[in-house]
């Protein structure tokens, strides 16, 4: 179906192209030449541009059905080929392309009694364009909102524009430049049609970049996904076209070397066509921007704000980025994996002091400072692979996922560490992202960390009963007016067992019925400065702001007391005061 | 001026892309994909990374069986097409699977699966 659908693609494409460039060159450089002509010239592109359009709409009836199928998966009656037509976007693009067919179709046959018109030929020639750039509306940047559709359609739009332009007007010069051509006709539309290529040229290599910009995003994309090696073919072709249309105009033109002009304007449009097969078959291919990148080469360019380019060595998975967000279950399946697969070496927190360090002959690195600066990419590689010349052995029965949750828990650990010196003040920045997790108030709707980024400033608190009701009763008096004022929103999670079923005081709608692991994963986000602690703690408070960082923490028992409600709030209202950082990442990520 | 153009020609040999086209990626869920949830949720949510097409936009909720459990009320949000819903009854306590079909607004169909689980 993909192969017919490319196909399909490539025939429509290349017909619209044809079409609008056959006006183009009549409305641009055949008729300006030679007024006298006129007559002689509208024949021919109406003759001609029926062909292609007859060939438009064919391929576009196909294509329709095609892809109806395609869309609908498999069903094929009438209420699905109806909702096809009327039900989404690239029906209503192809009902609406179909009507600009027979206006043009309407328009083509009135020619000849309006005596070929100039203003019913510029009309055709509008009809066409607009039935070329409406195709637009059946890209990628359909899919977009917001800013990035009002950039990427028009631009698409304009795209295609220009390839009608150049590309779609060369069988109308190829036929200028013919064997017994005219020769002072021919040599002014060489000059007339330059003109046109280099306005077209340009257009399609700014607007290429911003459709480059949205589809690939970067080199690595560029050299190490499918979509990014076909558009790396299309711009090998695309540059061998731009040679030979160089060539024309510096060299043959200047000689008058009609017969060379004339070949080489057929090559430039058998490249054309090429490099149209390739937008047919980059049209089904996902955009290097979705997908997996496969670095091909051992060694890759990294550069920085602040530091010469280097080359650093590179591994296939080296751009990889982690699909598995930093979150509280994460973090613990990776904890389990880690100390079974792990810790002997690198240690309990990554620190590389595990019982087995000092038998290797070179200490395992800080796990921790490691992360920082490697790409997550090169990380996986290397615990998939293992690392030549070091003790670091290859775990391949690791699934990718189950290596991402043990970086999402080495992750933690430098979170951790970072998070030491936590104490009930926010004024000193600390980088401590607070793992996502999940939690429901009663039987409400699942909420996550995650969703209440960016819109309020979220109190986590651990509790345990009874000591820690007199604290809950104090948060529940001060909720309604005080916390809400502060866009502080508080959620109460029981230590151990399930929030009890009578509130006594306290405010049921803070209780949150925490996701398995939430109490585990966030204990490890009480280790302090000081060495272990004795007991453990009955009361926890972690204040979390708009971005997703820990910024203050309070335990109990602890070195200071727990925060009194008044202390609480000035550091809410300090939160308040500050400019916003840029988001804690979700995902594993630099 | 003539070698100057032919500089910006050969200078041409540059970016160009037509008729790219995108599809919709899974974003977030909720209930969150791998969680557990407490009693029944009224709705399954899926945000995608872009805008879909509601007439071949589809999510089932299915139970260990293999039996389709929502309402089939599936539908995109008005207010906010990056959002397919289904409702649901009140689902007894088990593990869920939910498998989605969506079109995006370019022509593109992507599919996958996800599963939960309904605690006491």
């Amino acid at each position: 179906m993909s192969g017919l659908t490319a196909a399909l693609r490539f025939v429509h494409y290349a017909a619209a192209i044809a079409l609008a460039g056959e006006f183009a060159f009549l409305l641009w450089v055949a008729l300006p030449l030679r007024p006298a002509d006129r007559g002689e010239w509208a024949v021919r592109c109406r003759r001609v541009a029926a062909r292609w359009l007859a060939l438009v709409l064919a391929s576009g009836v196909v294509w329709f059905f095609v892809q109806a199928q395609v869309m609908s998966g498999g069903a094929y009656d009438r209420g699905t080929l109806a909702a096809a037509l009327t039900g989404t976007l690239f029906g209503r693009v192809a009902s609406a392309r179909l009507a600009l067919s027979l206006a043009l179709a309407a328009a083509l046959a009135l020619l000849p009694r309006a005596r070929y018109d100039t203003l019913l030929l510029a009309v055709c020639g509008t009809l066409a364009a607009a039935l070329l750039t409406a195709l637009a509306a059946t890209g990628h940047g359909a899919a977009e909102q917001g800013t990035d559709r009002a950039v990427h359609l028009p631009a698409d739009a304009l795209h295609l524009l220009a390839a009608g332009a150049w590309l779609g007007a060369l069988p109308a010069l190829a036929f200028t430049l013919r064997r017994g051509a005219d020769i002072p006709f021919a040599a002014g539309a060489v000059r007339r049609f330059s003109a046109l290529g280099i306005v077209s040229v340009a257009t399609l290599i700014v607007t290429g970049s911003v459709n480059a910009w949205y589809t690939v995003g970067d080199v690595p994309g560029l050299l190490g996904t499918r979509y990014g090696i076909l558009l790396c073919a299309k711009l090998a072709l695309f540059s061998v076209m731009v040679a030979f249309a160089a060539a024309n105009r510096l060299r043959w033109t200047p000689a008058a070397e009609f017969s060379r002009l004339h070949r080489n304007a057929l090559a430039e449009a058998a490249l054309g066509l090429c490099v149209l097969a390739l937008v047919a078959v980059l049209g089904i291919t996902v955009p290097a921007l979705h997908a997996k990148i496969v670095w091909p080469f051992p060694y890759t360019l990294e550069w920085s704000a602040l530091a010469r380019p280097r080359v650093v060595p590179a591994h296939p998975t080296t751009y990889f980025e982690s699909p598995v967000p930093y979150s509280a279950p994460s973090v613990l399946r990776g904890e389990r994996l880690y100390a079974e697969d792990c810790a002997g070496c690198h240690g309990p927190y990554g620190n590389g002091d595990g019982p087995l360090a000092d038998s290797l002959p070179r200490r395992p690195p800080n796990l921790a400072t490691r992360l920082a600066t490697a790409r997550e990419g090169d990380l996986l590689w290397a615990i998939a692979n293992g690392v030549p010349g070091t003790a670091m052995p290859a775990f391949a029965r690791l699934s990718e996922d189950q290596i991402w949750d043990v970086l999402n828990f080495v992750r933690a650990q430098a979170n951790v560490d970072a998070g030491r010196r936590l104490d009930g003040s926010v004024e000193r920045w600390r980088p401590v992202t607070a793992p996502d997790f999940t939690f429901q108030i009663g039987r409400g709707a699942q909420e996550s960390l995650a969703g209440q980024r960016g819109r309020t400033i979220v109190l986590l608190v651990f509790y345990s009963l009874p000591q820690s009701l007199p604290r809950l009763r104090e948060l529940a008096e001060a909720k309604p007016s005080r916390f809400a004022r502060m866009g502080v929103r508080v959620v109460a999670v029981p230590l151990a067992g399930t929030p009890p079923r009578d509130a006594k005081g306290m405010d049921a709608s803070m209780l949150a019925v925490p996701d398995p692991g939430l109490v585990a994963a966030y204990a490890m986000f009480t280790r302090t400065i000081a060495g272990p602690r004795t007991a453990p703690p009955r009361h926890v408070e972690f204040l979390i702001d708009r971005q997703g960082y820990i910024r203050a923490r309070a335990i109990e028992p602890g070195r200071e007391p727990i925060w009194t409600m008044s202390e609480l709030l000035r550091q809410t209202v300090l939160l308040n005061k500050e400019l916003s950082r840029a988001p804690a990442p979700r995902r594993h990520a630099h | 001026m003539r070698r100057w153009l032919g500089l910006l020609f050969a200078a041409a040999a540059c970016l160009a892309a037509t008729g790219a086209l995108a599809h919709a990626y899974l974003d977030r869920t909720v209930p969150e994909a791998g969680s557990t949830v407490h009693g029944s949720p009224a709705e399954v949510k899926l945000w995608f990374s872009h805008a879909l097409e509601p007439a071949f936009s589809t999510v089932q909720v299915l139970d260990r069986n293999g039996r389709q459990v929502d309402r089939k009320d599936k539908r995109v949000d008005a207010g906010e097409t990056k959002l397919l819903k289904a409702s649901v009854p009140a689902l007894p306590p088990g593990p869920y699977r939910v498998i989605w079909r969506v079109l995006s607004a370019d022509g593109h169909v992507t599919r996958g699966e996800f599963a939960f689980e309904v605690a006491p």
